[in-house]
């Protein structure tokens, strides 16, 4: 190896390896992927329409409550003043207002949460009911507070305390929800959110502290999310929270939007016309995290250089460009220094790529049966001995068909890997079918399957490493390590030693030492 | 852990070249790319042949375009045997020979009808590139075909042996005859079933074979002994491969040659990457030996001069 070569893998070791150490021990950039914390965005419209009177408009927001807070937040009200209230009861309100008489108004808020899945509670769900106010009940007519002392004596006897009693009261509310029931009074409506409602207040007249909630289930890329509502009792330790069918929850996947039982939105001197929600799981890296946590976005070349500061859909892309190199430098050690054989040199590579579509084992299984039934089309093709590249071109056509095959064949049986199959690069499909005939014909069967089935294996071993979240996240967070992998390339591009598979080859040689030595 | 690591010791021990270690010590450092390009070529490896004073097989013509396909008969004229290669072909891919003409159809020398379409289409294939080595177009390059001398036709009936010789800078290092076999299909090539016989630079007779990379002693169709046969003109074929060195100027190379039963020894072709299953073949490590050539490589200087050193250094002594 030359002189200027060590150099200039020496530098690029250094400088890579010494960027990556500033970032991390440094400026705490963090090395393994952070899995405590997830990112949410959520998103509120409302539209009212004018009335010809100056208008107000409530809208709640969600409130941070220790384990879940807004990092980034955006209000947009057509030109409307806005103040953000935080009220007694821990929620928290947008109300916008305007002196005078809008036609229409459009009201947006735009949310970026953090979730740490670290905090085991909630600060909300810990706070004891005197710290909070007395949740404001519905003014309550006489026939309510009967029938609701109705309720409750069928119940108090076999409730040991709380938590029973509002499973049994739940249970008894839900179980009949016909205008014939006993407790028919007790609601105006038969929707969850009355349900919980209704149990919160007659909980209330029994002297137990208890609150309706509403929020969302955080579930990944809920475009219209619905919202739902449980009720939180307070055991004399902490707040349970029991859905409207009476089962004790656990409320740490779900989105608190506001505790009480009044309306999301309150319009005044408008006609609310619509309110809509949306719950997206944002893609998070722990350098996001960190900055989030830490309330501190890090200033300096080293930190502006990072590529957490791009949109959210150019990251992924860029993803995807910084495992590429990884799956090369794998691909130089499997094949120089392992020495298996494969079918086109960056093949298993793109194959990899694919996988990361498909996963594994459906790929391997798709990959196998394009190969398969190309190869059986390529060599029913032989007889007629085409030219080379109208032979491409026809393979191109039968690849195309079978693709489509393919997904209709997996669209048949239920299985959603439409988009995926797709991926799969038609053209390295095409040559591959090409090159594994061309091998096939010229050195048999052996050969040709060999090949094929290294090139599947390493595309496999690639497609694992590439799985591995640490290492994405370690090369994303830290894109300076691209120097050290392309050091590590030019290193193996002058290694002179034997291969694993050459062990095998030479192993009669092997054997004679050992005999001679013996 | 350790048997790996003690293999590699004992490999590293006997001298033993890898494939990288070929490629990174010797092809990319001896063998200038655009020099290897030229004998990649058939064509021009004729050529060199000729400014080297070495006998090769007579070109009968060359194929370029596809419109000149239909006349391969001008070129072979009444001949009924002839060979078809492509010029940038490797490792034999795409040669066919064709011994006899019956009833309207070519016959190759295994006894394989061809009809004149295949035969139009074969050429096709190798314009277009099918089996050269960079899928780039290619030419055909059509040759009298050769009278195979009976040296090996009694250990190896039918094919087409050859005698590959290892020349580092101008000096041969290694040698083997490689012999058909029928899983082979006639040719020599060892990746496809053939047989590799380790050669006595010093005396031309052959000792143990390989065969699948094992290391074997007899022929596997035919069952007899490969070691004790005399190839002969040895010297002759020492010196060929010595003087194609200044011609085509490349430090590692391969030369292919076969014995024509009345014009002796020809130049089949030369080879920039030859491979390592020579070493198997003799049972010797290569590296060894050019390193003992690159000691004296710079003194010799005459191709008769390498021709005798590597005939005194590389005899084989320790065999019995």
């Amino acid at each position: 190896m030359s002189w200027h070569l060590k150099l200039l893998i020496g530098l690029l070791v250094a400088i890579g390896l010494g960027i990556f150490l500033v970032r991390w021990l440094g400026l705490g950039f963090p090395i393994l992927p952070d899995r405590d914390t997830q990112l949410w965005q959520i998103e509120i419209n409302a539209e009212a329409e004018g009335a010809g009177d100056p208008a107000r408009i409530q809208l709640f927001v969600p409130p941070a409550d220790g384990r879940f807070a807004p990092v980034e937040e955006q209000f947009a009200g057509s030109g409307l003043r806005m103040a953000l209230q935080d009220s007694e009861s821990g929620n928290r309100a947008a109300i916008w207002s305007t002196s005078e008489a809008p036609d229409r108004i459009g009201l947006r808020y735009r949310g970026l949460y953090i979730l740490r899945l670290d905090v085991i509670a909630s600060e909300a769900a810990l706070a004891p009911p005197d710290m909070l106010s007395e949740p404001i009940d519905p003014p309550a007519d006489q026939d309510r507070i009967l029938a609701a002392r109705g309720l409750l004596r069928d119940i108090v006897p076999s409730a040991a305390g709380p938590a029973t009693m509002s499973r049994l009261l739940l249970e008894r509310l839900g179980d009949d929800r016909s205008d014939r029931s006993p407790y028919g009074l007790l609601r105006a409506e038969s929707s969850d959110a009355d349900v919980i409602e209704t149990a919160a207040f007659v909980l209330s007249l029994d002297g137990v502290d208890a609150r309706a909630v509403r929020g969302f289930l955080l579930a990944e890329n809920n475009r219209s999310a619905v919202a739902i509502s449980w009720l939180e009792v307070w055991d004399g330790d902490v707040w349970l929270s029991f859905d409207p069918q009476g089962d004790m929850i656990d409320p740490r996947d779900r989105l608190v939007w506001y505790r009480g039982a009044e309306s999301p939105l309150r319009v005044l001197g408008a006609e609310e016309s619509a309110l809509s929600v949306t719950l997206i799981a944002q893609q998070i890296s722990g350098t996001q995290a960190l900055q989030a946590r830490s309330g501190v976005q890090r200033e300096g070349f080293l930190s502006a250089f990072s590529l957490l500061r791009l949109p959210v859909e150019t990251q992924a892309i860029v993803r995807l460009l910084l495992i590429i190199p990884i799956g090369g430098l794998l691909l130089v050690v499997l094949r120089q220094v392992v020495g298996l054989s494969t079918i086109g040199t960056f093949m298993p590579v793109l194959i990899a790529l694919a996988f990361e579509m498909t996963g594994a084992v459906y790929g391997v299984l798709f990959f196998s049966m394009l190969i398969g039934f190309g190869l059986l089309v390529r060599f029913y093709l032989a007889q007629f001995h085409l030219l080379f590249v109208p032979r491409l071109a026809a393979m191109l056509i039968v690849v195309i068909f079978l693709m489509i095959g393919v997904l209709l064949f997996a669209d048949r049986i239920g299985i959603g890997l439409g988009a995926a199959v797709s991926l799969f690069p038609i053209v390295v499909l095409t040559m591959t079918i090409e090159r594994v005939a061309v091998v096939w014909e010229q050195m048999g069967a052996r050969d040709a399957l060999l090949q094929a089935g290294g090139s599947l294996l390493v595309a496999v071993i690639i497609h694992l490493m590439l799985e591995w979240g640490t290492l994405t996240h370690l090369v994303f967070t830290f894109p300076e390590l691209m120097l050290v992998i392309a050091a590590g390339v030019l290193a193996l591009g002058r290694y002179s030693g034997y291969r694993l598979t050459e062990l095998w080859r030479f192993r009669d040689l092997i054997a004679k030492e050992r005999k001679a030595q013996s | 852990m350790t048997a790996p690591l003690l293999a590699l010791g004992q490999l590293s021990g006997e001298g033993v070249l890898g494939i990288n270690g070929r490629n990174v010590t010797y092809v990319s450092v001896m063998n200038d790319p655009r020099k290897m390009r030229i004998v990649d070529d058939k064509v021009e490896t004729k050529r060199i042949a000729e400014r080297a004073g070495v006998p090769a097989p007579k070109q009968l013509g060359v194929i370029e375009i596809n419109a000149r396909v239909r006349r391969l008969a001008e070129l072979i004229g009444e001949r009924k045997s002839f060979v078809v290669k492509p010029a940038r072909g490797s490792q034999g891919n795409g040669i066919l020979v064709i011994g006899d003409r019956i009833n309207g159809r070519w016959r190759t020398t295994s006894g394989k009808p061809i009809s004149d379409e295949a035969l139009y289409g074969h050429i096709s294939n190798i314009l277009s590139g099918m089996y050269s080595l960079s899928g780039l177009s290619d030419v055909a390059l059509i040759e009298e075909i050769v009278t195979f001398s009976d040296t090996f036709s009694k250990v190896a009936p039918s094919g087409v042996p050859d005698i590959r010789l290892i020349i580092y800078r101008g000096v041969p290092a290694m040698a083997m005859v490689r012999l058909p076999t029928a899983e082979s299909d006639g040719k020599a090539n060892l990746h496809r079933g053939g047989v590799g016989i380790g050669v006595d630079i010093a005396t031309g007779v052959t000792c143990g074979g390989v065969h699948h990379d094992r290391c074997v002693a007899t022929h596997p169709d035919t069952g007899l002994d490969l070691a004790g046969i005399e190839i002969p003109d040895w010297e002759e074929m020492l010196m060929m491969g010595a003087r194609c060195y200044p011609e085509v100027e490349l430090g590692y190379l391969g030369v292919d040659l076969v014995i024509d039963k009345t014009r002796g020894p020809l130049l089949l072709e030369l080879n920039g990457r030859p491979g390592l299953a020579v070493q198997l073949a003799n049972a010797a490590g290569l590296k060894a030996r050019l390193d003992a050539i690159d000691g004296v490589a710079e003194e010799l200087r005459a191709p008769a001069e390498r021709v005798a050193w590597a005939k005194a250094a590389f005899a084989a002594t320790q065999q019995s």
